[in-house]
């Protein structure tokens, strides 16, 4: 496989309604600021590969209006969409169509504007014969499997809570993420109103406006334009069965992050994944479920998830810092999101994370999640 | 580019199927091609779907064929686009040395829902979408800023799914039969339609120079031997024609191209299959055309070659 | 600077969803005999419910059908606070009200569905329920009002 590395990244500034940009102005503001931050024009850009979850703002094949943004005309432009998983879907296919031989610089941009659907929209997620005739909506979903994670595991409400509040006090460093609370505590957060049992209002993702794009580019391509460009080492997707109730006890068993995240660490030759990777970037729509990827991703054994967050461990100063950006539950714009995780990890490669810069890092590890139980696994380094 | 192996084709009738589920639909169009390549689903290494969540009424469309296309704990992408497009994309996939074998898989239900409700939703909320506008409407300017006489016609609404198996290198058993992918390219055009010059295709020049290029092949008119295009409207059988510097002298559409009914989304990937199909009895060099979007806004060409 | 401005939309759209021979067989069942049926797979032996072509562990196709009790074991739980649109009357669904993944008796998947309890001391992961019919079916999953806590159990 040829050697590809993320020699930029762009971000907007997310919100819950950006009035102020269309769809296609975010994706523009994106792009120009990965293409400045990889120091090469638009003209350098050979093929795009765009992400978004069209149904949330009512629209068909956004990106024939969109694509304007990305600065797609004429270009190979190709739209990848899989759920929650878009954004880190559509890095994958960007790495592969770099890694083809066909193309030396690959852009991808995911984008969301939560604010311009509405929200009946997502009642299109489910089986029309089937779930959609029961609502219980995606928090109420979740908060089914984390009843089973709970007991499995005994994990407690203030440990999910320590989460939220991680996210939170990482997103204070991170002028582009949505959610700014500053001083959030534990107390505060399980104060907030329950929206499922044991789920409150702070230990879910918000719903953002916004767009992220990210700059793939060959070897020589990559070594030329960036003095430290972040290399992808293994990018791992699976998916699963389409209904809640197919998998038994999804969080407590997450076996397509396991097995991908099994796959993805043989490929770069990690064997401890908590030591050896310097920073991560997962996809934890709600708190709990960040818990529960630190047993399907290695970090700890099982039961263990608990203990990681009360030590700190992926705390900012800890041993592994989990999304110092403030992660999905600070900021979610939904085919954005993956592409962020993959643009943060990338900029803590390259050293260009500004105020949440881990020190050091040379192997950073990106995540998707959607659709209950898909996954995709994404890994940088620094060589 | 390296060449990539064909191993297998297969595909549903295309007619309304008003009781027939988009999975089953699916599972006849992957099953066909399996047993056309000689193939099992544990071959397969990934597979790369093409749906579009307006016209399946499901958003994450292919949440619904997850386990007729055999990706529950394996690999999948998803284009939002025609299936030719996602043959392109599971080809680069595999250059990439990402995998071996990669299943391409396209549906759409047209009969499900409204047309032009759903293709309104396409163009752009502020300016376009309040006129109205959609394919149809489009295709209406288009064909009459060709002078064309008569108003353009649609095919009949079909329903369906297409499927074709690519490998990295042919079966020692099968390498006679099987055709090879020489050439592909793809690209968007503008969006406005008021910005288009609508009696061109800067995006199908763009898609076709790519391929042709890909394929070495430097004048069209001598190269090919066939070529199937994606006439969504009856008048753009001529435009594209025009566009890949043919003219009515080739040999162009012998499979009676979608004037019979072959669903959007599907329609690119049946080309190359019916190009497959035609390549398998005679050897040469063919192109496979597809397009999406108002006014084929987004293009897509294969060159294919036995 | 100009004030900012919001162009509103309105759109409807609709759709005609397919059943096949599954579907179409599970809504005669439910509807017709007030009975639910799941498919079991030949290669895992699993009973899938909702019904589909194949299963997705074992890329077998699924043929026999096999008959589920309307009672079953809550495998999950929570209380809904957040009020959702209920599909089935296009209204807000008031809260708070039970959910639960139910794996009925026979089956090997779970059924997300309703409780009639909602505080959440009274469940327990493990609880046995009884699904309450409406009078009225018309072969959907709502044809269940909820399920309520077996207290005899047998
Ligand atoms: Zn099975």
């Amino acid at each position: 496989m040829r050697r590809v590395a993320v020699i930029g990244t762009g971000q907007t500034k997310h919100a819950k309604a950006r009035d102020d940009a269309t769809q296609s102005e975010l994706v523009r503001q994106a792009t120009t600021r990965a293409l400045a931050d990889a120091g090469i024009t638009i003209h350098e850009v050979d093929a795009i590969v765009l992400s978004n979850m069209e149904l949330f703002e009512g629209r068909a094949l956004p990106e024939m209006w969109v694509g304007e943004g990305a600065g797609g005309y004429r270009k190979p432009v190709m739209k990848i969409a899989t759920g929650g998983t878009s954004g880190t879907s559509a890095c994958i296919a960007g790495y592969h169509q770099c890694a083809s031989g066909l193309f030396d610089i690959v852009l991808v941009v995911g984008w969301e504007k939560h604010s311009e659907g509405a929200t009946q929209t997502g009642m299109a997620l489910t089986d029309p014969l089937w779930d959609r005739n029961v609502a219980s909506g995606a928090v109420g979903n979740f908060a089914l499997s984390i009843s089973q994670y709970v007991a499995a595991r005994g994990v407690t409400p203030q440990q999910a809570a320590k989460v939220a509040v991680k996210a939170r006090r990482n997103a204070t460093r991170n002028p582009y993420a949505h959610l700014q609370i500053d001083g959030i505590t534990v107390e505060q957060v399980l104060q907030s109103r329950m929206l499922a049992d044991p789920v409150h209002l702070l230990d879910m993702c918000p719903q953002s406006d916004g767009a992220c794009a990210v700059i793939y580019a060959v070897e020589d391509r990559a070594k030329k334009f960036c003095p430290r460009p972040s290399w992808v080492r293994a990018a791992v997707t699976r998916h699963d069965q389409p209904y809640i109730g197919d998998l038994d006890r999804r969080l407590v068993t997450m076996r397509t992050l396991r097995d991908a995240a099994r796959e993805a660490y043989q490929r770069v030759g990690i064997t401890e994944p908590l030591r050896e990777i310097d920073v991560a970037e997962i996809y934890e729509p709600v708190s709990y479920a960040e818990l529960a990827w630190y047993e399907a991703l290695g970090f700890c054994a099982e039961g263990e998830a608990g203990r990681l967050i009360d030590d700190g461990v992926t705390e900012m100063n800890g041993e592994l810092p989990v999304n110092p950006s403030g992660g999905v539950l600070s900021t979610n714009p939904v085919g954005a999101s993956g592409v962020l995780r993959v643009a943060e990890a990338a900029m803590q490669v390259m050293g260009r994370a500004g105020d949440h810069q881990v020190p050091d890092v040379r192997l950073a590890l990106a995540t998707g999640y959607g659709v209950y139980a898909w996954s995709d696994v994404i890994i940088l380094s620094a060589d | 580019m390296q060449p990539i192996t064909i191993l297998g084709v297969g595909r549903t009738d295309y007619e309304p199927k008003p009781g027939v589920s988009i999975p089953e639909m699916v599972h006849h169009a992957v099953q066909a091609a399996l047993a056309d390549a000689g193939l099992t689903m544990q071959d397969v290494d990934a597979r790369v779907t093409a749906s579009a969540d307006l016209w399946d009424g499901l958003t994450a469309s292919n949440v619904a064929i997850t386990e007729v296309v055999g990706a529950v704990m394996q690999p999948e992408a998803r284009v939002a686009g025609d299936g030719l497009a996602a043959a392109c994309h599971g080809a680069m996939s595999i250059l990439a040395n990402a995998y071996n074998v990669v299943l391409v898989v396209a549906h759409c239900k047209a009969s499900m829902g409204d047309s032009g409700g759903i293709t309104n939703w396409t163009f752009d909320p502020i300016y376009q979408q309040p006129l109205g506008l959609d394919d149809a409407a489009a295709a209406a300017l288009q064909s009459s800023a060709l002078h064309f006489p008569t108003p353009p016609l649609p095919p009949p609404i079909a329903d369906g799914a297409a499927a074709i198996i690519l490998a990295h290198a042919p079966h020692p058993q099968s390498a006679i039969r099987d055709p090879q992918l020489i050439g592909m390219g793809w690209a968007l055009d503008e969006h406005y339609l008021g910005d288009r010059d609508l009696t061109d295709s800067p995006a199908l020049r763009e898609a076709a120079r790519r391929a042709l290029a890909l394929a070495n092949l430097d004048d069209p008119k001598r190269d090919l031997t066939f070529v199937e295009l994606s006439e969504h409207f009856d008048y753009q059988r001529e435009l594209w024609t025009f566009i890949l510097g043919l003219d009515s002298t080739h040999d162009i559409n012998s499979s009676g191209g979608l004037q019979r009914g072959v669903p959007p989304f599907v329609a690119g990937l049946d080309r190359l299959i019916q190009v497959v199909l035609r390549l398998r009895q005679e050897s040469g060099v063919a192109l496979a055309h597809g397009c999406w979007g108002p006014c084929g806004q987004g293009q897509v060409v294969m060159v294919v070659r036995r | 600077m100009t004030e900012l401005l919001r162009v509103p939309h309105t759109m409807t759209l609709a759709w005609r969803y397919g059943t096949s021979w599954y579907f179409a067989e599970f809504i005669r069942a439910l509807r017709d005999e007030r009975r639910l049926l799941g498919l079991r797979c030949p290669a895992c032996r699993r009973v899938y419910l909702p019904p589909r072509p194949v299963c997705g562990n074992c890329y077998a196709e699924l043929r026999e059908w096999v008959e589920v009790k309307d009672s079953g074991t809550i495998r999950a739980f929570t209380i809904v606070h957040t009020p959702i649109i209920d599909p089935t009357s296009g209204q807000l669904r008031p809260t708070p009200y039970g959910m639960a993944l139910i794996q009925l008796d026979g089956a090997d998947t779970t059924l997300n569905h309703y409780l009639a309890e909602n505080d959440p001391s009274q469940l327990q992961i493990g609880m046995r329920v009884q699904a309450v019919w409406r009078k009225e079916r018309s072969g959907m999953l709502s044809d269940i009002v909820h399920f309520v806590a077996m207290n005899n159990e047998q």
